[in-house]
């Protein structure tokens, strides 16, 4: 009964987290430029997540080691040094990016500039994370991001045609601008698929002592949690072709963003757009902000746990606070949330390849996973997982410029 | 067999030909991009004004997305002014002087979202630029 | 023992299982005629930059002592203090009389002042 217990609620707040700035911003500008053309985008990023989910928990649970401890014991600090910088660059940007997205929720509502709630967000974060334990964080994310389901019922009010919905799908050639729509695909998987999220997916699975008998917890978790927050992707998706497409209104800013919900929810659309743009960021910044203190933790050697004691976990607790300092004061200065997103989200996937390949290695270690090796499907897919990120890494940098 | 000068000014001349169609394309493409922008923020403009003469959404809200769309209208007018080609191309002179007028109109509409003038917004909006529901 | 495989970048605990770091630098003593032997572990920022480059070491030896937490550094554990390796590297310490605890008591210092940090 606790085993299924943890299995809803682990599928229930995999919206918690995955549905942030980056899955609103991209799936938003997807759907108001393209129409349902790249829903497929959205359901090929949220199998990459699922399976890379998977192999996190299932590293966590056989070896007692999240994906940044293995890592540096199975390759080296050398190694080790390259994605740690990456990711500490990308995790300050894209925290950043949440601060001012849940700060844009509340101008929204309250009219007084967004750099003016950075600071009160930000304290409210910190607040969170020093007195609750793990479990507060995880499934009261996951509870409050229920909200963001909105999307997915306006998408239901605005009835799209069936025929339309599943034939984005199915990847085709788009129409125009060729150019930017491979760059809006390839912003999908780099907001879904982020390096944080599966490190803080293996820190939490050895947080909450899940033992080998429950491996199957893992594995539905990942699949169902990662399936679930990506219907609200696609929620987002569909609601802005509907919207916004027919009045050829491109996504630049958060404010244009909140008028999708107009048709579906009239007097009640900005309220609901903020609560879930607000609810969706807080999230997300409570996780990358964790994951900072868990990764240099395991990385270095440090004792960590969000359960214990924070001045028993000094560094640990320090680090996941200096992050958060550091994302506020950056935050302040008032760069565009919107825009620091999509450079997060392309950055994300320059890393990628760095971020997949040390799987392909892990996953097959049996002093790591014991018996519980990858299969060879497993492997083949994690192997073109590697291929397409690279060829990813390679064109995004262009494809912003030229289509960003 | 070497190159009689005849050939040689004809190559000269197809590549001067493919070089300034390449360029007169990026041109075509710069002006289009920047006509895209500018009518999408006109339309955002009237989304965002009907909604509030609808009485959906607030005034505060309203008031907001104004000056957000009106600080994108800038930005845009920006790019469009640094660019000199762009400007003495007629198109895009055009281009500059519709988001000249589309960027009064915006001020004037957020002074009418914050003075509660619905009547006044209505006529500001009817004279919104660039906007395809007009066409 | 494979010393790559099976030592270096282990995490090391106390003898109460305590979390002390990880083996940042391992130390090897070369003598004429005899194969070399491990004779330590070194566990420290300071260990661990000198290993990425002779610079960074420095660099943080610099910031530890402008710190005031560089006494001891890096921690220096005889191979006769380690009693075992299998997922973790064992040693015959308690990590809070180290100086590898140097950086961790320096911030609880300042942590303990802030409510809620003995929840």
């Amino acid at each position: 009964m606790s085993a299924l217990l943890d299995l809803l609620l682990g599928i229930v707040t995999g919206i918690g987290g995955f549905v942030e700035v980056g899955s609103i911003s991209t799936s938003a500008q997807a759907g108001a430029e393209f129409g349902f053309q790249l829903l497929w985008a959205v359901a090929v990023a949220a199998a990459m997540l699922a399976l890379l989910t998977e192999m996190s928990g299932r590293l966590a649970v056989m070896s007692k080691r999240t994906i940044a401890a293995a890592v540096r014991e199975r390759f080296g600090i050398h190694f080790q040094a390259v994605p740690l910088c990456a990711e500490l660059v990308l995790d300050l940007l894209l925290l950043t990016a949440e601060l001012g997205g849940a700060a844009i929720a509340v101008k929204l509502l309250t009219g007084i500039g967004f750099q003016w709630w950075v600071l009160p967000t930000g304290l409210l974060l910190w607040t969170t994370l020093w007195f609750s334990r793990f479990s507060i964080v995880e499934y009261g994310i996951g509870l409050l991001g229920l909200v963001t389901l909105s999307f997915v019922l306006a998408a239901w009010r605005l009835g799209p045609d069936t025929g339309d919905v599943a034939r984005g799908f199915i990847p085709s050639l788009p129409s125009h601008d060729g150019v930017r729509y491979a760059f809006l695909a390839i912003s999908i998987v780099g907001a879904t698929v982020s390096p944080y999220l599966l490190n803080f997916y293996s820190s939490g699975t050895i947080e909450e002592d899940v033992t080998p008998d429950e491996r199957w917890v893992n594995t539905a978790t990942a699949y169902g949690g990662d399936v679930f927050g990506s219907v609200v992707s696609m929620g987002v998706l569909v609601t802005a072709a509907m919207v916004m497409q027919p009045l050829q209104i491109k996504i630049d800013s958060y404010e244009q963003a909140a008028l999708m919900f107009v048709p579906a929810f009239g007097r009640w659309a900005v309220g609901l757009f903020a609560a879930s743009l607000a609810i969706g960021c807080v999230g997300a910044a409570l996780e990358i902000s964790l994951n900072m203190g868990y990764m240099l933790s395991q990385i270095f050697g440090w004792s960590w746990s969000a359960n214990k004691p924070r001045v028993e976990n000094a560094r640990f607790s320090c680090a996941f606070s200096f992050v958060l300092i550091a994302a506020s004061a950056l935050a302040v200065l008032g760069f565009d949330p919107l825009r620091l997103t999509m450079i997060s989200v392309a950055l994300t996937v320059v890393v990628m390849p760095l971020m997949v390949l040390p799987f392909l290695v892990l996953m097959n270690d049996t002093q790591f996973v014991k018996d519980q090796r990858n299969t060879v499907v497993g492997n083949a897919v994690l192997a073109a997982l590697t291929v397409l990120g690279a060829l990813m890494a390679l064109v995004v940098i262009p494809l912003e410029i030229l289509g960003g | 067999m070497r190159w009689q000068p005849l050939h040689r000014r004809a190559a000269l001349l197809c590549l001067l030909a493919a070089l300034s169609s390449s360029a007169c394309a990026r041109q075509d493409r710069r002006i289009e991009q920047h006509q895209q922008a500018f009518q999408s923020l006109s339309s955002s403009t009237r989304a965002i004004l009907s909604a509030w003469l609808a009485g959906v959404t607030s005034g505060t809200y309203t008031a907001t997305a104004l000056e957000k769309t009106l600080a994108l209208i800038e930005e845009n007018r920006t790019a469009l002014a640094n660019n000199a080609a762009l400007l003495v191309d007629p198109r895009g002179a055009r281009l500059a002087d519709a988001a000249d007028h589309l960027s009064r109109l915006v001020a004037l509409l957020i002074a009418d979202v914050r003075a509660a003038n619905a009547e006044a917004a209505r006529n500001h909006l009817a004279a919104l630029p660039l906007d395809r529901e007009r066409r | 023992m494979h010393i790559v495989r099976d030592l270096l970048d282990k995490a090391v605990v106390d003898r109460h299982g305590r979390n002390m770091g990880r083996v940042d630098r391992v130390v090897i003593e070369r003598r004429t005629g005899v194969p070399p032997r491990v004779v330590a572990i070194e566990i420290g920022p300071s260990a661990l930059a000198g290993r990425l480059s002779a610079t960074l070491g420095r660099w943080m030896m610099g910031l530890l002592h402008g710190l005031a937490v560089d006494e001891g550094q890096p921690l220096r554990v005889d191979v006769n203090h380690i009693l075992g390796v299998t997922d973790t590297v064992k040693v015959d310490l308690a990590f809070g009389d180290t100086p590898a605890a140097s950086v961790e008591h320096k911030l609880r210092g300042l942590v303990k002042r802030i409510p809620g940090a003995h929840r």
